[in-house]
């Protein structure tokens, strides 16, 4: 049977909400992610932005030298993370197979909706027009057979625009593009493709397999058939998670063992409350730090039994840093990371110390409350106060 | 050392200390049994350094002495053996020789002197008591103990004798089992020990009569006695933790159920269980007791039991070897389900003198 594939992508997400919130940036360059005077790269610009060679990932330093009337925003990703699960209940909507990318974007398999919404450009129109309406948020989307060509779709029809490769036209819709349009094609691939002649997709699709191939092994064959438009890969909506985790790069590299432990405890705190929320306990800690010298040491620790509670997790995280610690250098990066989580059934410890267990966990689901009403900063520990102070 | 002896009776106390004995012994001697003649006596003794076992059996000795000998070995032959009594004579320190009719063994052992002696318990004070509620007691209570070597504590039955009484206790943290039974226990031996798994099971075989047992406690060892069998054991030093504290103070709804009944529902409901989704659900009804799992890809079962309930209905789940490791080992026909709600622990009574307290899994 032949697919239906939608892929949604929301037009400079970050931007945009920000934009809902502050209206008179409208019109304007933007760029969202870092703080211009450290360090940082660019997670979302705006489309004015954009025409002055800004673009995701790019060093904050570099897009203000390009850009220097630019508005600089730092990250709200809690405002992000709101609005994301806003458009997700719109598509959930639609389609029970969704698959989400990131928080902007995602793949719907709208195979077999015919009858009931009728033809694709038309439901594609009342999921545009939808997320405009209620969230007043601009998308684009692209319509093929499968998920790679859905997705060249929307990036072409971006911004706001709504793109449907008919059924049979893959291969004739791809042919001129060039070739690191190909999710998957990167600046190296792209550069071996250019030796063997290759800068447009019909190019690959001329070159033919076996050459491909004989050039580039498995990845060959994947190409050729990504060059006919050709993809199998089902929309499989997200998997349970495997871990939880955070970790942060510091805007100067630290020293200060006090300073490192409180970060670690922030970034532990957000952890356990993500696992909170998710209903799961961790069985296993993994402490990542990395030096100034880019040296990155991982050291893990099991937790007697599985655990969301942050003052269980305070307890072995000095004895962590302590162990993963060891050279007198500067540390650049720390990360926790949850693993081992219980499975959505598990069976719990009696508990022998007393309710200890029992009044921390309504502790913490009060603290979680507090938070999720008056923000993340309404209630605090007090060694996290002088972070918070700060920054 | 030379000696005659039943052939039967000398393999029945082999048996019986030969299962101290590892296949992976640290040391060599460890793989022996000490064989000791003394006055028309022969005791056999066998150790692991942790438990140690020494049964003595009647003999005609014509001559006193010593050795150790392979224990595994030793068995093999007395079981092929095709007489009833046959004779052993040591020719040296480290050899004996097993003779009936014409037909000999020469088996090579080691002399006794490296052999770790059994500490000596008999000046200690005894707790007298009779082997059988004793044994039931460890009947009830030892598959509670824990195999999670992490916390080493729990590898044990906490043994606590106060003023009548002696209580059992075991847990693996997840569910624990008491059970306590009537003593006579001497002024100044209250105290409270961790006897290791392996001497539980070593206890449980070694008690098997109406006679009384023996009970002495050391520092750090312990030995109990019954039918001419010894067993010392190193105890597991540490605190036990807080039993009570896991006692549920209070439980909403108590139910009478048939224990027998219970007992082979879980067991049906759990044939449709699997290693991801190891769980029973029992839901109370108006007047009705219902076991059912559900697992996806394998199907589902359910069971329902009368019983007089009168409050409202929900559901916990439940381990269900957790549930069929109490009900088993039990013998009255009713038991007490004691249940809160889908959160707190579920608590088993039965009679007086037994208690299981089970936490519930979480289904999320």
């Amino acid at each position: 049977m032949t697919r239906l594939i939608f892929h949604l992508d929301m037009d400079a997400f970050f931007v945009s909400v920000e934009r809902l919130r502050r209206p008179w940036l409208k019109g304007k360059p933007v760029v969202v992610g870092g703080d211009p005077s450290h360090r940082g790269v660019v997670a979302s610009a705006s489309y004015e932005a954009r025409r002055f060679g800004i673009h995701s990932a790019m060093p904050i330093g570099r897009a203000k030298r390009l850009c220097p009337q630019c508005i600089f925003l730092p990250c709200h990703f809690d405002d992000y993370a709101d609005t994301s699960a806003q458009l997700f209940r719109i598509l959930e909507r639609f389609t029970p197979d969704l698959e989400p990318l990131s928080l902007e974007e995602a793949y719907m398999d709208m195979s077999g909706f015919r009858w009931i919404y009728g033809p694709p450009m038309e439901t594609a129109e009342r999921v545009h027009r939808l997320i405009e309406n209620t969230m007043g948020l601009s998308s684009s989307i692209g319509i093929s057979t499968n998920k790679l060509v859905a997705k060249i779709a929307s990036a072409i029809a971006k911004p706001n625009g709504i793109l449907h490769v008919l059924p049979g036209h893959e291969r004739d819709f791809l042919a001129p593009l060039p070739v690191n349009s190909i999710p998957g094609v990167g600046t190296h691939t792209a550069e071996k493709l250019r030796l063997l002649g290759a800068s447009t997709v019909r190019d690959l699709q001329t070159i033919g397999e076996k050459l491909l191939v004989s050039a580039f092994g498995a990845t060959g064959a994947w190409l050729y058939r990504a060059s006919m438009g050709e993809d199998d890969d089902p929309v499989s909506p997200p998997a349970e998670p495997k871990s939880v985790g955070r970790e942060t790069t510091f805007s100067e590299d630290l020293l200060d063992r006090k300073r490192v432990l409180s970060e670690i405890f922030s970034l532990a705190e957000e952890c356990c409350r993500a696992l909170r929320s998710l209903g799961r306990q961790a069985k296993t800690i993994t402490l990542k730090l990395r030096y100034a010298d880019f040296i990155t040491i991982t050291r893990s620790r099991t937790f007697p039994e599985a655990t969301d509670l942050d003052i269980e997790v305070r307890e072995i995280v000095p004895d962590l840093l302590s162990k993963a610690w060891t050279r007198r250098l500067r540390i650049r990066l720390i990360g926790i990371r949850f693993s081992n989580l219980t499975a959505a059934e598990w069976q719990p410890c009696l508990s022998f110390d007393g309710s200890g267990r029992e009044k921390f966990k309504r502790l913490y689901a009060a603290l979680d409350r507090i938070r999720g009403k008056y923000g993340d900063e309404a209630i605090l520990h007090g060694s996290q106060l002088k972070l918070v102070a700060g920054s | 050392m030379k000696l005659k002896c039943d052939r039967e009776e000398i393999l029945q106390a082999l048996q019986m200390v030969q299962s101290i004995v590892s296949s992976r012994a640290t040391l060599p001697i460890l793989s022996n049994v000490l064989i000791e003649a003394g006055d028309e006596e022969l005791t056999l003794t066998t150790t692991d350094l942790e438990v140690g076992m020494r049964k003595t059996i009647k003999a005609k000795v014509t001559k006193k002495g010593a050795i150790t000998l392979p224990a595994k070995r030793l068995l093999a032959i007395l079981r092929e053996l095709p007489v009833s009594e046959m004779t052993m004579e040591a020719t040296d320190q480290r050899e004996i020789v097993i003779k009936y009719d014409a037909s000999y063994f020469r088996v090579l052992g080691l002399p006794k002197d490296d052999f770790p002696p059994l500490p000596d318990f008999l000046k200690h004070r005894a707790l007298k008591t009779p082997q059988k509620p004793l044994s039931e007691l460890i009947r009830k209570t030892h598959y509670a103990i824990s195999t999670d070597e992490s916390r080493y504590v729990l590898n044990g039955l906490h043994l606590i004798f106060s003023k009548g009484r002696i209580t059992g206790v075991a847990t693996d943290g997840r569910r624990l089992a008491l059970c306590e039974i009537a003593a006579n226990v001497p002024e100044g031996f209250d105290r409270g020990i961790i006897v290791p798994t392996k001497a539980v099971n070593e206890l449980g075989r070694i008690l098997s009569g109406d006679g009384d047992a023996e009970i002495f406690v050391g520092e750090n060892q312990a030995a109990f006695s019954a039918n001419g069998c010894t067993l010392v054991a190193r105890l597991i030093e540490g605190h036990f933790p807080n039993y009570q504290q896991v006692v549920p103070q209070k439980s909403e709804h108590k139910l009478l159920v048939d224990r027998e009944e219970l007992l082979a529902a879980t067991r049906r409901v759990a044939l449709l269980t699997s290693e991801q989704s190891n769980s029973i659900k029992v839901t109370l009804k108006k007047n009705r007791l219902v076991a059912s799992s559900n697992t996806p890809e394998v199907g589902e079962a359910r069971e329902e039991l009368v019983i007089s309930y009168a409050g409202e209905e929900f559901s916990i789940a439940f381990n269900p070897q957790y549930l069929v490791d109490a009900l088993k080992n039990l013998d009255d026909k009713e038991i007490t389900l004691e249940l809160t709600d889908s959160l707190n622990p579920g608590v088993v009574r039965s009679g007086k003198s037994f208690l299981y307290v089970i936490m519930p899994i979480r289904v999320s």
